[in-house]
């Protein structure tokens, strides 16, 4: 397996590829939003919203499970940025930062990469780290909600994941009902962003408190 | 009726087992597991998971798959897809904490090249034991509660030789096939027989082939550094390629039916095969290091003093390179020349006292190891000496 070790160098050029270059217009947007002061970006990868987000003053902390994309977000980071970098998972967050951490957690494309238990329980950590009325910014690859718009999706996907996959090893695995998750774990809806053919959304939502049944 | 599903779907990764095939990370209950149930853990890689499961029947046990991007245990593992990150979340996630009273739990041996005990230990509470490589060693590993020194050691056997001929014939096949279906349909069936017959040739008669069976531990000499994409140490390729072309002349000249022009195209056409297959031959074989590249040819380096004899690295080596020296209370490197370059005792040593060392006499820190794990490409080796 020799392809997966230089894989890393080229996750940025393979999801540019991907989305077509649109993901640079989504870090845009997504460190536009953050409220901060006190930002998590979780799975941060090679820095590109942590980056956004320090230019505009916020205080950030990036978190990926990968050492050699923060090794490449280090080396994109000015120096005196206010930034800090932490190897870590998204399931290992309550083992770093004690509840009411943060103001605002970013998450673009990382959802993608979990599992449906490892997504649940990355939300429900978000929960605890973010304070009363935090934010969550989360945009990623989504399932499109009908039978057309899926097949559309996988006829332009399919040829562009399988060149994207042979070039870079990158790929990534759309998210299903992110919204209801969402909801699930206690996260209001505040809006929604998608594309046409409805395979990424941007979604924003408020940190609710848990009503005293459901906590006890 | 399970098996004839099973078995398609085992023919099947078996040939195209060169890529991932991910299945949901979970926890499987085997047999009617108890609160004392031995907890196993494996990759996402789905091969792997029905054959663990086929291994524990009639156990009773728990068995957690980690998610590590539908790749087997070791490669995974040393590729950083396997560390005590996948673990930890695959045992906040399953729930498993509820369903067991101890804190046990068993990882496969060639995990240890990934996951650091340590980490898992100190963020979880559950205490980590290597188990087995392979899983058809686990029932007697459970059984007796202890490894043998045969359970603790990768082989090549016949069986596993086959699976990986399968797994190259079969893809180069396919992409080559169609090419050649295009426009040269009749190079079809000799073009499949050439490549079948080459590479189960290769793997088939490999531990009787003249070649080094454990890697050298020097660059090949001169400007031949260069050929290290081909391996040109791996006699045994050219070996295989030479039978073949003799044979295929003697049969045009007993024949008399091939002109001198398709004799050509089909030697030189065989040797694109072999060189194919030679590209990863050691990454397909668990017998060598993984690269000639110079940064990677490493060797292990045992610092005495820091040693306590814990014997940790005797445990993980998959090489069995490693005997306790009990009355001193030190391990020993008895067989350096068997190493394959894991890493997994340096991951594992809990007084640092193993590192790898490059040709050039600079000893890489254990704690690099544990974080990059094997992915010492040329960039990584040099940005990290600066």
């Amino acid at each position: 397996m020799r392809v997966l070790e230089s894989a890393s160098q080229r996750y940025d050029f393979g999801i540019r590829l991907l989305s077509l270059g649109h993901i640079e217009g989504v870090y845009d947007r997504v460190a536009q939003r953050a409220r901060g002061p006190e930002v998590l970006d979780l799975g941060c990868g090679t820095g590109n919203v942590a980056l956004r987000l320090a230019r505009r003053g916020l205080r950030v902390t990036g978190v990926d499970l990968s050492p050699e994309m923060l090794d490449r977000a280090r080396q994109k980071t000015p120096p005196g940025a206010p930034i800090r970098w932490l190897h870590a998972s998204a399931l290992e967050l309550i083992d770093h930062f004690p509840a009411d951490s943060f103001d605002t957690i970013t998450s673009v494309l990382l959802f993608s990469e979990l599992s449906e238990a490892e997504q649940a329980e990355t939300l429900r950590q978000c929960h605890r780290l973010l304070r009363a009325d935090g934010q969550l910014l989360v945009a990623d690859e989504v399932r499109p909600p009908t039978l057309a718009r899926r097949a559309l999706h996988h006829l332009v996907r399919l040829p562009l994941a399988a060149v994207t996959y042979l070039l870079t090893q990158t790929s990534t695995r759309p998210v299903r009902d992110l919204e209801a998750k969402l909801a699930a774990a206690h996260f209001a809806p505040l809006s929604r962003e998608g594309n046409r053919l409805g395979d990424f959304i941007l979604l924003e939502a408020q940190k609710q408190e848990v009503p005293d049944a459901v906590a006890a | 009726m399970r098996w004839p599903r099973d078995l398609l779907l085992d023919l099947l990764q078996t040939c195209l087992r060169v890529l991932p095939w991910p299945t949901e990370p979970r926890l499987i209950r085997v047999g009617h597991p108890g609160r004392e149930a031995p907890l196993l853990l494996t990759g996402n890689y789905d091969l792997t998971v029905r054959r663990v499961v086929r291994a524990l029947r009639g156990q009773d046990a728990y068995l957690l798959v980690a998610p590590t991007r539908g790749i087997n245990v070791w490669c995974s593992a040393a590729g950083g897809l396997l560390t005590a990150h996948q673990v930890i979340s695959i045992l906040r996630t399953s729930g498993i904490s509820e369903l067991v009273d101890h804190r046990r739990l068993i990882l496969p041996q060639l995990s240890a090249t990934g996951v650091e005990r340590k980490l898992v230990e100190q963020r979880t509470g559950w205490h980590v034991v290597f188990g087995p490589v392979y899983a058809r060693d686990l029932p007697a590993y459970l059984a007796e509660g202890r490894k043998t020194e045969a359970m603790r050691q990768v082989r090549f056997p016949l069986l596993e030789r086959l699976e990986m001929a399968l797994a190259w014939a079969f893809p180069v096949s396919v992409v080559g096939g169609l090419v050649l279906a295009i426009g040269w349909r009749h190079l079809l069936l000799p073009f499949l027989a050439m490549v079948w017959a080459v590479t189960f040739a290769l793997y088939l008669f490999f531990p009787w082939l003249p070649g080094p069976v454990e890697r050298a531990s020097r660059p090949p000499p001169g400007w031949t550094r260069y050929l290290v994409f081909f391996d040109p140490t791996m006699r045994r390729n050219l070996i295989v390629w030479l039978v073949w072309v003799l044979g295929l002349w003697g049969y045009a000249y007993g024949s008399g039916t091939w002109n001198l022009k398709s004799l050509i195209g089909w030697s030189l056409a065989s040797l694109f095969v072999v060189l194919l297959l030679s590209m990863d031959l050691a990454g397909s074989t668990p017998l060598y290091k993984s690269g000639l590249h110079e940064d990677r040819l490493l060797h292990i380096e045992l610092n005495q003093e820091a040693c306590r004899g814990r014997a940790m690295c005797w445990e993980v080596c998959p090489k069995n390179c490693y005997v306790i020296d009990t009355a001193r209370h030190k391990a020993v490197i008895a067989e350096p020349d068997a190493c394959v370059q894991c890493g997994a005792c340096v991951v594992q040593c809990p007084e640092d006292a193993l590192a790898f060392v490059t040709p050039a006499g600079q000893r890489l820190a254990p704690e690099m190891i544990r974080t990059y794990k094997l992915n010492l490409l040329g960039r990584r080796a040099a940005s990290i000496s600066q």
